[in-house]
């Protein structure tokens, strides 16, 4: 599917962090360490600010006159999976470390496709920097 | 039984007593999503009379508390963002991003009219003879209206109604007939928010309705948007009765590629000027006057993007042209095409008849553009108000302007160039009230006046900014010598 309007970008990101939000919340059930644990219900907050950044930058940057078509942008590139059933904290990291690169990349490539409205752009970039931290973060419980 | 919208007097929702209606129709699928009453003259007096008593109290509200209800309008109104952009969608086709910019402008307006208290300010020198002062004051005036169109139903009314009541006046809102949607869920939202009954109002209804307000002896001034021609006998008459008026007539935009343009740049703001809410913005790009050797070029570039156009549902998200707003503005639409055709216009793409899986009874028309277009065809003299692409070929800006000076319409006007020189050219000699340089939708935003001129603008003073706040005041000019 072409992200072709700014709607169209913002509702997938949106649709994707809510969605990595229900995901995450299965991981604070399905993880057994206390670390863990609390990491991803920490997680689960930051998309809960995230998609209300999101539905925010939406909202108040659209703008007349810059509507223009975007091009060359597409959601099958940035597919998620958004469901987990092991319940070995190590397997439910390595799903999310691959959740957070989709998104950081989805993340990176629509800042630079939307560099024209500033405040997404920098919104943009700087949830790709916190998937980066994230991915970190979920790196050392490996 | 689809639901017949209802007046909102006197901070009460009231049923109106005509028998009349005229159908609201979502214009992707077809339906009918609920019925205008075209209300009496009674019904509209009745509403001026309301307002004519809030007025008294409503002058003497403290300017910040009058702000303040404002702000709490502008909050709600963020609020319901989504919902109201999706209703907006609904009733009139545009797309859904078209509708969130059309609420982005809308809350904008509400933002700007908050700033009431520094905005309605006087002044004053002293000494202008020998110990004499003067002031001027800018005092509210009593009960103002406006007529809106069917293509910005949510939007165009704050051009007008924020500033109006945010100076001290009482307003009543006549929305389009054909798209009263929005409106109804806006009042909706502010019978919440608890400002003072008669201070807005709202009549659905037709001429009589218009005529109504015009003719009380009890309203002030009139805010029209829509075409020339009604403008015009709005205009007459306001100035028969003695009211103010500010008019938004037709448009005819002319959007002029220079030789040295960044194609990459301007052909997506082509795309966007001209099939933006489906040609039916009184900014959308009339006829594109391509300069000299842009010509070939740019004409292939406009037909490949125009191509790619993704058609549908507005409400549908990544689509990016709706449907027309009427099946009365799709025959327009569809007859100027034929006549294009009929004159010896080269129709290089041709939007007439294209289908839209799932909306069979869905008021489509695909982007079109016509190739070898005289300036003398009605398609290059006439507003089309549909996604239709004329390109006339002119040797030199020289001539550009001279065909858009002989247009009668002179709303907006674009020029797409990397010289400074052509751009400043441009600005100084176009007759249109908004330029756009670089700029395909010159849309000013709530605090600059939304211009027009020539047969798109009659009056003086403009919706939005300092001229609205200017048009709803008096300048009360007070000189003082104490003994």
């Amino acid at each position: 599917m072409a992200l072709g309007t700014f709607g169209a970008v913002m509702q997938f990101a949106i649709d994707n962090e809510a969605g990595t939000m229900g995901l995450y919340e299965q991981a604070v059930r399905l993880s057994s360490s206390k670390k863990v644990k609390a990491f991803f219900a920490d997680l689960v907050e930051q998309l809960s600010k995230r998609v209300d950044t999101l539905e925010r930058i939406r909202r108040e940057n659209i703008t007349e006159m810059i509507l223009e078509p975007i091009t060359d942008f597409y959601a099958d590139e940035y597919p998620l999976k958004l469901e987990m059933n092991e319940n070995d904290d190590r397997v439910v990291c390595e799903s999310a470390i691959i959740v957070e690169e989709t998104r950081m990349k989805f993340f990176r490539y629509g800042a630079q496709k939307l560099e024209f409205l500033i405040e997404v752009a920098d919104a943009f970039e700087r949830m790709a920097d916190e998937n980066q931290e994230n991915i970190d973060s979920l790196r050392s419980f490996l | 039984m689809t639901e017949v919208v209802k007046n909102y007097i006197n901070g009460k929702w009231v049923e109106s007593k005509s028998k009349e209606t005229s159908d609201v129709i979502n214009p992707a699928t077809g339906e009918v999503i609920a019925k205008t009453p075209m209300s009496t003259i009674e019904e509209t007096n009745q509403a001026i009379e309301a307002a004519k008593q809030a007025f008294r109290r409503w002058r003497s509200t403290p300017t910040m508390t009058r702000a303040r209800h404002l702000n709490r309008i502008r909050s709600a109104f963020e609020d319901h963002f989504e919902e109201l952009s999706k209703i907006l969608t609904t009733e009139q086709g545009k797309t859904l991003d078209e509708a969130r910019g059309e609420y982005r402008r809308t809350i904008e307006n509400i933002e700007c009219a908050t700033s009431i208290p520094s905005l309605q300010m006087g002044y004053n020198a002293e000494d202008i003879a020998a110990g004499i002062d003067e002031m001027v004051i800018k005092q509210p005036l009593g009960v103002f209206f406006c007529i809106a169109p069917f293509n910005f139903p949510g939007m165009v009314p704050t051009w007008f109604w924020p500033f109006a009541i945010g100076t001290g006046n009482t307003y009543i809102v006549k929305p389009s007939p054909q798209v009263p949607l929005s409106q109804v869920r806006q009042f909706e939202i502010i019978h919440e928010l608890g400002l003072p009954k008669g201070v807005l109002n709202m009549v659905h209804g037709g001429a009589e309705v218009a005529n109504a307000l015009i003719e009380s002896p009890d309203t002030i001034g009139v805010s029209f948007v829509g075409s020339t021609h009604v403008g015009k006998i709005v205009y007459k008459k306001a100035g028969e009765f003695g009211k103010r008026a500010q008019v938004q007539g037709g448009a005819k935009n002319f959007i002029t590629v220079m030789p040295d343009a960044d194609l990459k740049r301007t052909v997506p703001a082509i795309i966007t000027s001209f099939y933006g809410c489906t040609g039916q913005r009184c900014l959308a790009g009339g006829v594109l006057l391509a300069v000299g050797d842009i010509y070939e070029p740019l004409k292939e570039k406009v037909v490949e993007a125009s191509e790619e156009l993704i058609v549908g549902n507005g409400l549908e998200e990544g689509v990016q042209m709706g449907p027309m707003a009427s099946k009365h503005g799709m025959e327009h639409t569809l007859s100027l095409i034929e006549s294009g055709i009929k004159e010896g216009a080269e129709l290089l793409l041709d939007g007439r008849g294209i289908k839209v899986d799932g909306y069979p009874d869905g008021y489509f028309i695909g982007p079109t553009v016509f190739d070898k277009v005289k300036p003398d065809m009605k398609i290059a003299t006439e507003e089309i108000f549909g996604p239709v692409i004329p390109i006339i070929h002119v040797k030199d800006l020289d001539e550009a302007i001279e065909i858009i000076d002989a247009n009668r319409y002179g709303n907006a006007s674009s020029v797409f160039t990397s010289s400074g020189k052509v751009a400043r050219d441009y600005q100084y000699r176009v007759k249109a009230g908004n330029i756009g340089i670089n700029i395909g939708v010159a849309a000013p935003i709530a605090t600059f006046p939304f211009s027009g001129m020539k047969d798109s603008f009659l009056g003086d003073l403009h919706g939005q900014g300092q001229d609205a706040v200017d048009f709803f005041t008096e300048n009360k000019v007070i000189i003082t010598r104490w003994f």
